[in-house]
């Protein structure tokens, strides 16, 4: 899978257009990315990619591209 | 898990009742921010809910539920040997509200009564425990009841203490008999997990910690971890244990929590949500006695002399999870009613700050 690929996963969870998310950019700056958003990203990356995300790895995420990076 | 079965017990009615008032979820908020409630509706799925006012508690509606039950000729109150009732909202510190429930429904003295502090997991709980209890004793029929009002606030003297999950939840309880039946018979397994205690707490208000809010966030992702994992997992050793695929049921009732739960719950169990009955869209989260609420209102209203084999999951605080499946004729799931009941038990409410009755002077 592209980063691009991984990137629009990310876009069509959180209901954004496509390219509007970058790897660098924080997400503290996504309106988007709440408390729902979380629980939707735990099971994209569980049905995904069969990665199981705890309360403290999703703490730990600061940018969109701590998120793609576990897409593997 | 702990695996019980049941032969010789059958669940041979189920009821529940709401409060009367309807709420629209979109004005629960004084200022609704429109965003963050079209996400509250999208991720929840809960549209509307029902609350109570303050004149009715849990105990009312689980009275209504009972009693329509009795109305409905399936017992008389000599014939209730058990009754339980769980909540997390009950009317009194002590004794239980199963106490004031037995006198209100005219039961004898011929019977065990007595509350469970279980909220969401409740149902599958509550038919257990009193399947169990029918099974090894003289007694011929058990009620089960269970209900929460968490939709609205507690009033305290001095204010209302709301709580920081009043948009998710709304008030309801059912009414759940039990009766011995040679020719019948289910299963059930239960779970619990202290270790989580703190994923769904209320610390403040009881003994340990007798000030504070009178509730604090819970670890959402926590919660939502274990439901996924846990649940399914639950579901599919109960049906290798009793022998059963998921085809075999005709519906799998979940405890109502949110959409995102009951979607994925049911996608790991590979049953098609076409047969998970959803209630949460117009009655909310509404705690232990959502999986009853939900079978009443699929079923309720149909009168059909139709046998239904049900697999039903409950699970929250504690943390404590449960599974049952059990057959039930759709002429025995009675409609939903709305409860007027209240319950007057001759306490005053006209109490000041300083803890003593107010004076005539001061009520004026």
């Amino acid at each position: 899978m592209t980063d691009r690929e991984k990137l629009a996963l990310l876009e069509d969870m959180l209901e954004l257009d496509e390219g509007d998310l970058t790897p660098d950019m924080a997400l503290e700056d996504i309106d988007e990315y709440d408390s729902m958003a979380k629980l939707s990203l735990i099971v994209l990356m569980e049905d995904e990619f069969g990665v199981k995300l705890t309360g403290d790895v999703i703490k730990g995420f600061e940018t969109v591209g701590d998120i793609t990076a576990l897409m593997k | 898990m702990v695996f019980s079965k049941y032969d010789g017990i059958r669940i041979s009615a189920i009821a529940a009742s709401v409060p009367p008032d309807v709420i629209d979820v979109m004005s629960e908020l004084d200022n609704p921010d429109p965003k963050y409630i079209k996400n509250f509706i999208k991720n929840t799925g809960i549209k509307e809910k029902r609350k109570s006012g303050f004149s009715q508690t849990a105990a009312d509606f689980s009275f209504t539920a009972a009693k329509q039950i009795m109305d409905a000729g399936y017992y008389v109150p000599e014939q209730i040997g058990v009754l339980i009732n769980l909540t997390q909202t009950p009317d009194y510190r002590t004794p239980s509200t199963a106490l004031t429930l037995q006198k209100r429904l005219g039961l004898t003295k011929d019977c065990l009564a007595f509350d469970i502090n279980l909220g969401c997991s409740g149902f599958v709980y509550g038919v257990a425990i009193a399947a169990g209890i029918l099974k090894t004793s003289t007694a011929e029929k058990a009620l089960v009841t269970v209900g929460d009002i968490l939709a609205r606030g507690r009033r305290n003297r001095k204010k209302v203490m709301s709580s920081n999950t009043g948009l998710l939840f709304g008030d309801a309880s059912a009414a759940i008999l039990l009766e011995k039946d040679e020719n019948d018979g289910f299963c059930a397994a239960l779970m619990s997990d202290g270790y989580g205690h703190k994923a769904l707490s209320v610390p403040y208000g009881a003994w340990r910690h007798p000030e504070g809010p009178a509730s604090i966030p819970g670890d959402d992702i926590a919660v939502f971890n274990f439901t996924i994992d846990e649940v399914p997992k639950l579901l599919t050793a109960y049906m290798d244990k009793v022998g059963s695929k998921i085809e075999d049921y005709d519906d799998l009732v979940l405890h109502q929590a949110n959409m995102m739960i009951l979607k994925n719950v049911a996608k790991r169990v590979g049953m098609p949500m076409e047969k998970v009955p959803v209630c949460l869209d117009r009655y909310g989260n509404t705690s232990g006695c959502s999986v009853p609420l939900a079978i009443v209102d699929k079923y309720g209203e149909c009168g059909e002399d139709k046998v239904v084999n049900l697999l039903t999951s409950s699970f929250g605080v504690g943390l404590s999870w449960g599974v049952a499946g059990f057959k039930i004729n759709t002429k025995d799931i009675l409609p939903i009613q709305d409860g007027y009941d209240t319950f007057d038990d001759g306490y005053s409410d006209d109490y000041n700050d300083e803890g003593e009755l107010k004076t005539e002077e001061e009520i004026q």
